[in-house]
């Protein structure tokens, strides 16, 4: 077995341990400073370009204001953008049965919720809801519901798809009676909003 | 003399110890050359002031050099082997050449021509280790590094690549004044022979004739050993003021031997020597050589080596911590400069950023206040028009079922389940078609429109053949004439598949009023929209 004179090599193993330390402090100093001073500019570089996109595009801002926030108003009106208009729904779908002489309409609106489109949609800072209008309805006819939808488009504020839609022969003799139900019908509605995704509230 | 050693030692890194039969020199490196010697005797008095010396010093390394008659020559070929089988053979012939001496070194020097192409060794070795070991035994003591133990026979090689001879057979002779006349035979610029003779005072005895006499019997026995064949030997004498114009007049060219002599103040001035060698004798050029080329060590066992080793060591660590401060240094210099660099940029961002800010603030007091962002205007109009292109409703698609249908007057219609999907396999009965489906037109929708019939055949006479036929033809004008994407039976008034199972009875003539069947139309939404 080797003797080792460590006395010898205590001076030498010691200068090696300080140096070691005083090295890896060194280096992690300086790495810290570099990474902080980088961290600060990267971020003081994104402002940077982010004002002066927003400044170079102040032009373009001011076309969007003149062109499209006419729409943008008209949209938080008809409770698109914003709180939907639950009143004037039911409000219109009475209406339209007293208009149309709907032997039957019984609908039900679901509480709003988060929603994806399955197709592709980009919704920036916005969450898209949807309630659901369940309808069920007799008609005299299938025209009616033709008519009751169109009602809907035309008043109702607001923009909808009908997700599914059921009709079904109600008997098997066409009655001609206006109270009697020919047709039945079962449809659920989807009635679109935009909010935004951070919670705020949009109001005029 | 001793008490000023210490600052005359300092800054010496490396130390010579020559060590011949009428004294031990001791040679310091200082600043790219050697000092003067410290001399010792070679007695109990010497050895003591050498220890005292060691202890007042700095231990820094020492090379000892050995020039003495005790030094002895064997050549030997081996087989030409490998490892320990080869180091195993070469103790064992120095075993057998030099017993009792531990101070022995082997030199390859070729191979043979012929035959095996055995390896051609010469050993060598300090017959007398007495003259060497109360030496190495005082810098053990002191726990001074012994970087290694020389032979300045050996050492000489160098001494010829240095002075770039060109001859094939060499006689080098130089003097040194504590050992003697050393002649050193090479072949090749490899060592072969080396003899010390004693060397007179000078003045005592006629010089020039005296080494003449001294080469003359050395020629003479490099002859009878056969080393010296019938080639001229080029014999070099370093030498210096009257003993080198004696030997210019004495020596004579023949047709076997050439002269040349050589100043030593010369050649020490071609090796780099400081100051002006004014001596005959070449210990100093010996010293320097050894020193300034830190040959491997020829005599010294590992244990004699031990301290150098340590020293080696020390140094290595103290290198390491030298290294490691200057790369750390070097890394964090780089770092900083990212740092600093990345500081100005991050300073310059800002001094920009608020340039833009100011602008953008001022150009912006001009816009009308919205709630939303302009971009996010634009994104909440994008949204609403991309979900009015999306909007579906069933009353076209029902339409367009009535009036294919309308063609059919024996297909009644009961019940249509309309659905709109991404999924072209969407709705309820899409898992169990009971007929292969209609081949479908194989274009890609961004969403479908499925509709599922449930009708019948009224009236039904019992013939399912004519039945199916109306059912296929049916589904066939939705395809050809309403476009639509798929016509799937889902059930029929009779299942014709052969993985399903049919029963009836022939004796039951009972007709069913009608017969019921389910179909899964799919449309494109591009075709509705074309």
């Amino acid at each position: 077995m080797v003797d080792i004179e460590w006395p010898l090599l205590r001076a030498p193993l010691a200068a090696l341990v300080g140096a070691l330390i005083i090295s890896t402090l060194l280096i992690i100093a300086s790495g810290y400073f570099r990474d902080r001073m980088a961290e600060d500019y990267r971020l003081n570089n994104q402002k940077f370009l982010e004002v002066s996109r927003k400044y170079l595009s102040v032009d373009e801002d001011e076309l969007i204001i003149k062109e499209l926030y006419p729409r943008f108003v008209n949209l938080y009106r008809r409770g698109i953008v914003g709180e939907e208009k639950r009143l004037d729904w039911v409000e219109i779908l009475k209406n339209a049965a007293a208009t149309l002489k709907l032997p039957g309409l019984r609908y039900e609106i679901t509480s709003r919720e988060a929603h994806s489109p399955a197709f592709p949609l980009v919704p920036g800072p916005y969450q898209i809801n949807t309630s659901t209008m369940k309808l069920e309805l007799g008609l005299l006819h299938e025209h009616d519901l033709a008519s009751l939808l169109q009602d809907l488009d035309e008043k109702a504020p607001g923009i909808y798809t009908v997700k599914e839609c059921t009709l079904k022969r109600a008997q098997n003799v066409v009655a001609e009676n206006p109270d009697k139900e020919n047709v039945t019908a079962e449809c659920d509605l989807l009635w679109f909003t935009l909010s935004l995704a951070s919670g705020e509230k949009i109001s005029l | 003399m001793i008490s000023s050693l210490r600052s005359s030692f300092s800054a010496a890194r490396r130390r010579a110890l020559c060590i011949a039969s009428d004294g031990v020199s001791v040679y310091q490196w200082e600043k790219g050359g050697i000092s003067d010697p410290l001399v010792f005797d070679v007695d109990d008095v010497g050895l003591a002031n050498f220890e005292r010396y060691l202890r007042e010093t700095p231990k820094v390394p020492i090379y000892l050099m050995v020039d003495v008659v005790e030094e002895e020559y064997r050549h030997e070929s081996i087989p030409h082997l490998y490892g320990s089988d080869r180091q195993a053979v070469i103790e064992r012939k120095q075993a057998w050449f030099f017993r009792g001496t531990p101070y022995c070194h082997v030199m390859m020097q070729g191979r043979e021509a012929e035959g095996r192409r055995d390896d051609k060794l010469m050993f060598t070795a300090i017959i007398n280790p007495d003259i060497v070991t109360p030496w190495v035994r005082l810098c053990t003591q002191n726990k001074v590094a012994l970087a290694g133990i020389y032979s300045l026979p050996i050492l000489s090689a160098s001494l010829l690549a240095k002075m770039k001879v060109p001859s094939r057979n060499v006689l080098l002779v130089t003097m040194q004044g504590s050992s003697g006349l050393r002649q050193s035979f090479f072949n090749d610029r490899i060592l072969k022979m080396s003899r010390l003779a004693k060397l007179p005072r000078l003045g005592t005895v006629p010089f020039a004739p005296y080494i003449l006499g001294e080469l003359g019997k050395f020629e003479r026995y490099l002859t009878s050993v056969q080393l010296l064949k019938a080639e001229p030997l080029d014999t070099y004498i370093l030498a210096h003021g009257d003993s080198l114009d004696q030997l210019e007049q004495a020596c004579r060219n023949t047709e076997t031997v050439r002269y040349h002599l050589l100043d030593v103040g010369d050649v020490a001035r071609r090796l780099g020597i400081h100051g002006v060698l004014t001596t005959p004798f070449s210990d100093h050029i010996f010293a320097h050589l050894l020193l300034r080329t830190e040959p491997k060590n020829h005599f010294a066992s590992n244990e004699e080596r031990r301290y150098y080793t340590l020293y080696q060591t020390r140094a290595g660590l103290y290198a390491a911590s030298v290294i490691a401060l200057l790369g750390s240094a070097l890394w964090s210099w780089f770092n900083l400069i990212d740092g600093v660099s990345n500081r100005q940029l991050a300073r310059d961002a800002v001094q920009k950023a608020m340039f833009y800010q100011a602008r953008y603030d001022r150009e912006k007091g001009r816009l009308p206040p919205t709630v939303v962002s302009p971009a996010d205007i634009k994104t909440a109009v994008d949204i609403v028009d991309t979900l009015t292109q999306h909007k579906a409703a069933p009353l076209s698609r029902m339409g367009v079922l009535g009036q294919a249908l309308a063609g059919f007057p024996t297909l009644r219609l009961e019940e249509i389940q309309w659905t709109v999907s991404t999924d072209l396999q969407a709705g309820a009965g899409a898992a169990t078609p009971q007929a292969p489906p209609v081949p479908d037109k194989g274009q890609a929708a961004s969403y479908y429109e499925i509709a599922e019939i449930t009708a019948n055949v009224y009236p039904f006479d019992g013939n399912y053949r004519a039945a199916l036929d109306q059912i296929n033809r049916f589904g066939e004008v939705l395809l050809s004439k309403y476009q639509a994407h798929s016509v799937t039976a889902v059930n029929l008034p009779l299942d014709t598949r052969s993985s399903a199972q049919i029963r009836g009875d022939t004796k039951d003539v009972s007709i069913h009023e009608k017969a019921e069947f389910s179909l899964r139309v799919v449309f494109g939404a591009e075709d509705a929209n074309g």
